[in-house]
């Protein structure tokens, strides 16, 4: 096994699995262009096959070098301070700071920014440390406006409303508010 | 050559301006009361292209337009890719309440005449207004030596052997594209043509030296025919319109093709309440009146021929257009869906 | 020359709204450079509607001091947050988050103000003297097998930076290469690797892509630390460099405002690249070249003075051709048009009023990037006080906003978190994110170019490589190539 351990294994089947199924999937579109003689899949497949390479010879170097650096490299970022995920509080909590993101974001399409933004706010509050209440609320209440105030009110920036009832209802009410501020001044 | 389509009187009609249209606007009513209140906030106009484009102009133009005669403001959210795909989707995933708009150019007929699921403009949208109706021209720079019109330039790409070179968009089955083809196929001669998605470098490519040739329609390289940098060789079009009167059309350089045309219009949603679709086709259509947006499309050589089409007109237009497209489709063996 | 100039500047500042949307600019540009989440991409999507009640030359004026400033303010959250503004900005961040990691923020931040006016005011100057006959000679010399040419040697520089061997930096570039080819085919509009989804046609933008990657893995890492007990506050210094420290990176300064010139005027290349060759070039001619990426001035100075020269540079195929190089500078074709004006040669003609007042306000932007910078800089650090548990739901909303604006796109939103997790996962384990980023924004300009090249050239090798300007880059890139190789086996060889 040389230097190889098991993340070293893991990283080279992701590069693997992400070669096999480009290239499978390549297949899918791999109709000639008339005017092009390479097509659309000649530019990915020699991608994907430097890929192959490159991911050979990064096994072939950890098999020899294991993780070390190598010489002469520059820019290379440093990060050994990470927490301890044999924890598995601290593994849960990373594991919804990651999701709560992600599922924030495939909300934003059927809910709308307006009504799903103040409960991302105070999740990810709640997420980083602060478990008191009140904080919370008034922190959530403060980036709400803020983000209302210059993205709605000064820019007018077209954001996400839904498309769901009532979710889209509320958009419509903040955006009738909005023009009627406006009409103010 | 073989003539794909039957649509004659079709293109007789859009020829009706040889010259500049004297404008007269189609709107008698210059206001129009609001159904229910409606609209009580800004509008959302999707544009399914940048803003930097040929339909992002002309979204900007006609939201300016309409906001300064109703006093609604219409916010435009750009959602480009898929070739007008994409905007699409969205609009179509919208709530059709009337308080979002669509803006869309021809791409969309072609885009159904390919594949029926995508959606029809004139069926399952209700065009607003179509306010550009133009035509396609092909360009050489001004200080070219080796050609000066169109038969010169026939000439002198038969004898490079199919090496010379003419910049056109990338889309396969784009109304550019096809109209390449008709060309190549009426003339017999072979040009690579080279595949731009973004007009600038389209035009620099022209312009430095990189190709021989432009496909573009008069509005988009309109600077640069000002600045005398390019010059058309080629019309399109039925007729000669006036400003291009020294310039031959392709009928008359003997190639029997109907044109394909470019427009761009606004829409909204079939579901969307009546009297809101009311409202706004009078806003729209009135709005193709005002002095800004007039003075838009002048600037866009756009006026040369009649871009104005009301719905009905509009739907005429759409549905025609694909019919085109479906028989050059299928001739071109393509998989109708 | 100087006429023109003294005239713009006279009308620059000739009237109060014309100032105040100056000073807007300058403060609306280092503000949404320098805040993390948001760039000046963001600022000027969004403020594109409202030029259409100002003046062209206003709006125009606007969008250049945004261009100048942003570029510069992205370099802020870059030295203080590893979190790049924009993409050219990425790599600032190898040598100033290893400064401010050693309490020296103060001397990064300095140096970047420093070298963003020196490149940004050369370049202004440039631009003013010889936009017309630069583009001209652009635009003739350089076409697309060039491009593709400078591509490939740009990506061999990236895959030679940042990585901790030369696989990963192949593979980081090749992956952002990959993820380049969704959507549709630059030559056919083809769709592909749509795995069902149909926004993908539209492609994965880099805006996004850099927001997750930067951004949002860099909440992650933070709380992860929080998670683990072991964040640590970045510590603030406002300690500026002295004018004899920096004296000493005078030729790096000047390589990079070549590099920056060279790499701006060319369509669709921009900022981006200049500060990777700006920054790989500094290493390349280092007698000191361990020291980069832990904490050398050199590193910041070389790649902040390299992208506010390509400004300036970007700014002369803009004007003269009417060729837009990138993102914002295709939003300023937008402000021209509305105004029914076309950016080209003829604008020289018929605008010079317009054309000599947005010379004035960039010229006059990169110097104010030297009073404002250094003030407003001293509020940003303010920000570093903010509890992260407060800051962090901030900056993920500005990068929602930030990811879904430029496109409309909730696929958008979505690319940016995934971004973020891929990002957090890679970035410690030794791959190169600036890296799979440069190689996301070159993969369809380097596909589009490669196949307009080869289309012109009829598939003969010979005809490309008969282009010297071509030629000449492609050797660039593959003495970079070989150099990055030729080490990795002496190593090798040497432990062995």
């Amino acid at each position: 096994m040389g230097r190889l351990t098991r993340p070293h294994l893991v990283e080279a089947a992701i590069w693997l699995a992400i070669v096999v199924i480009f290239f499978a999937f390549s297949f899918e579109f791999n109709q000639p262009i008339e005017i092009y003689i390479f097509g659309a899949t000649a530019w990915p497949r020699v991608i994907i096959i430097l890929l192959l390479v490159a991911a050979v010879g990064n096994l072939f170097y950890q098999y020899k070098h294991g993780s070390a650096t190598q010489e002469g490299r520059v820019g290379v970022a440093v990060s050994d301070d990470g927490a301890d995920f044999g924890d598995p509080a601290t593994r849960n909590k990373m594991i919804a700071v990651l999701v709560v993101p992600f599922l924030f974001a495939w909300l934003l399409k059927p809910v709308g920014i307006y009504f799903a933004a103040p409960f991302f706010i105070a999740a990810i509050i709640w997420l980083f440390g602060e478990h008191r209440l009140r904080p919370i609320l008034i922190m959530t209440a403060v980036i709400y406006v803020i983000f209302l105030g210059l993205f709605l009110v000064v820019l007018n920036a077209p954001l996400p409303q839904g498309n769901t009832s009532p979710f889209y209802g509320y958009s419509a009410w903040i955006l009738k508010m909005n023009t009627k501020l406006q009409g103010l001044w | 050559m073989k003539t794909f389509f039957g649509a004659v009187a079709f293109a007789a009609a859009i020829a009706t301006g040889g010259a500049t249209h004297a404008f007269e606007c189609a709107v008698s009513e210059a206001s129009m009361e609001k159904p229910g209140g409606f609209p009580e906030r800004a509008l959302t106009m999707i544009v399914p292209y940048g803003p930097a484009g040929g339909s992002g102009q002309v979204a900007g133009a006609m939201a300016e337009a309409v906001t300064s005669l109703t006093g609604v403001a219409i916010n435009r959210d750009h959602k480009p890719g898929g070739s007008g795909t994409v905007g699409m989707t969205a609009y179509m995933s919208a709530p059709a309440d009337g308080y979002n708009v669509l803006e869309h150019i021809d791409d969309a007929s072609s885009a159904h005449a390919l594949d029926s699921s995508n959606p029809n403009p004139a069926v399952d949208l209700i065009p607003l207004v179509i306010s550009q109706v133009t035509f396609s021209q092909i360009y050489i720079r001004t200080n070219e030596t080796r050609y000066s019109d169109w038969p010169s330039f026939v000439e002198w790409v038969k004898a490079q052997d199919g090496k010379a070179t003419i910049a056109n968009v990338s889309k396969e089955g784009s109304m550019e594209r096809v109209t390449m083809k008709f060309i190549t196929d009426a003339t017999g001669m072979s040009i690579q043509q080279i595949s731009f998605d973004k007009g600038a470098p389209r035009y620099g490519a022209l312009l430095g030296g990189q190709v021989d040739a432009l496909f573009e329609q008069p509005g988009d390289v309109r600077n640069f025919l000002d600045a005398g940098n390019f010059k058309p060789i080629l019309t399109i079009f039925d007729e000669r319109p006036g400003v291009f009167a020294d310039t031959p059309t392709h009928r008359e350089m003997g190639m029997e093709f109907d044109p394909l045309l470019r427009f761009r219009g606004f829409y909204v949603h079939k579901d969307a309440p009546a009297d809101r679709i009311e409202w706004l086709k009078w806003a729209f259509q009135r709005g193709y009146c005002e002095d800004s947006y007039q003075a838009f499309n002048e600037s866009k050589f756009m006026t040369v021929i009649d871009s104005y089409r009301d719905t009905d007109g509009a739907k005429e237009l759409i549905m025609r257009s694909i019919d085109q497209y479906r028989d050059v489709y299928t001739a071109m063996g393509l998989d109708v869906k | 020359m100087i006429e023109n100039f003294l005239a713009g500047s006279a009308a620059l500042f000739g009237d109060w709204t014309t100032i105040s949307i100056f000073v807007f600019g300058v403060i609306g540009g280092m503000l949404f450079g320098a805040i993390p989440g948001v760039s000046m991409l963001t600022l000027a999507a969004i403020l594109l509607p409202f030029t259409a009640g100002l003046t062209a030359a206003q709006g125009v004026m606007l969008f250049a001091v945004i261009y100048c400033t942003g570029t510069y303010g992205g370099a802020i959250t870059a030295i203080l947050f590893n979190i790049p503004g924009a993409p050219e900005n990425a790599p600032t961040a190898f040598d100033g988050y290893p400064m401010t990691q050693q309490g020296k923020s103060g001397k990064a931040v300095g140096a970047a103000v420093l070298c963003s006016a020196i490149g940004g005011v050369a370049s202004a100057l440039v631009m003013m003297a010889a936009t017309e006959p630069l583009a001209q000679w652009a635009i003739s010399n350089i076409g697309p097998p060039e491009i593709f040419a400078l591509v490939f040697f740009g990506l061999a520089v990236a895959s030679s930076v940042g990585a901790r061997t030369i696989w990963k930096g192949w593979i980081s570039v090749l992956i952002g290469l990959l993820i380049a080819t969704i959507g549709q085919d630059p030559v056919g509009g083809i769709n592909r690797y749509n795995f069902g989804v149909s926004d993908l046609a539209a492609g994965i933008a880099f805006v996004p892509a850099i927001l997750g990657f930067f951004a949002v893995s860099e909440i992650f890492v933070q709380a992860e630390r929080k998670a683990g007990g072991t964040y640590v506050a970045p510590k603030v210094s406002l300690s500026f460099p002295t004018i004899l420290e920096l004296w000493m990176h005078k030729i790096a300064v000047i390589r990079s405002i070549l590099v920056g010139f060279f790499c701006g005027i060319l369509p669709g290349i921009g900022a981006t690249l200049a500060a990777f060759m700006g920054y790989g070039e500094a290493v390349r001619w280092s007698k000191d070249r361990e020291s980069f990426g832990k904490g050398n001035m050199e590193g910041v100075i070389s790649s902040e003075t390299a992208n506010n020269a390509a400004t300036g540079a970007a700014m002369i195929p803009l004007l003269a051709l009417g060729l837009p190089g990138g993102a914002l500078t295709a939003m300023m074709v937008a402000v021209f048009q509305m105004h029914d004006l076309q950016p080209g040669p003829l604008v020289f003609y018929t605008s010079p009023d317009l054309i000599w007042i947005v010379f004035a306000a960039m010229f006059y932007a990169n110097l104010s990037i030297l009073i404002i910078g250094v003030v407003e800089t001293k509020t940003i650090l303010n920000l570093l006080k903010i509890p992260f548990h407060f800051l962090a739901p901030l900056i993920l909303m500005l990068a929602t906003i930030g990811a879904y604006i430029s496109r409309g796109l909730v696929l958008d939103v979505m690319v940016m978190f995934l971004a973020g997790i891929l990002g957090y996962l890679l970035r410690r384990s030794g791959y190169s994110i600036p890296g799979i980023v440069l190689g996301l924004i070159l993969g369809k300009i380097g596909e589009q170019n490669f196949a307009q090249g080869m289309q012109m050239v009829h598939y003969d090798l010979w005809t490309y490589f008969s282009r010297p300007i071509c030629t000449l880059l492609i050797a660039a890139g593959t003495i970079t190539l070989a150099t990055s190789v030729y080490r990795a086996f002496a190593q090798a060889g040497k432990e062995a």
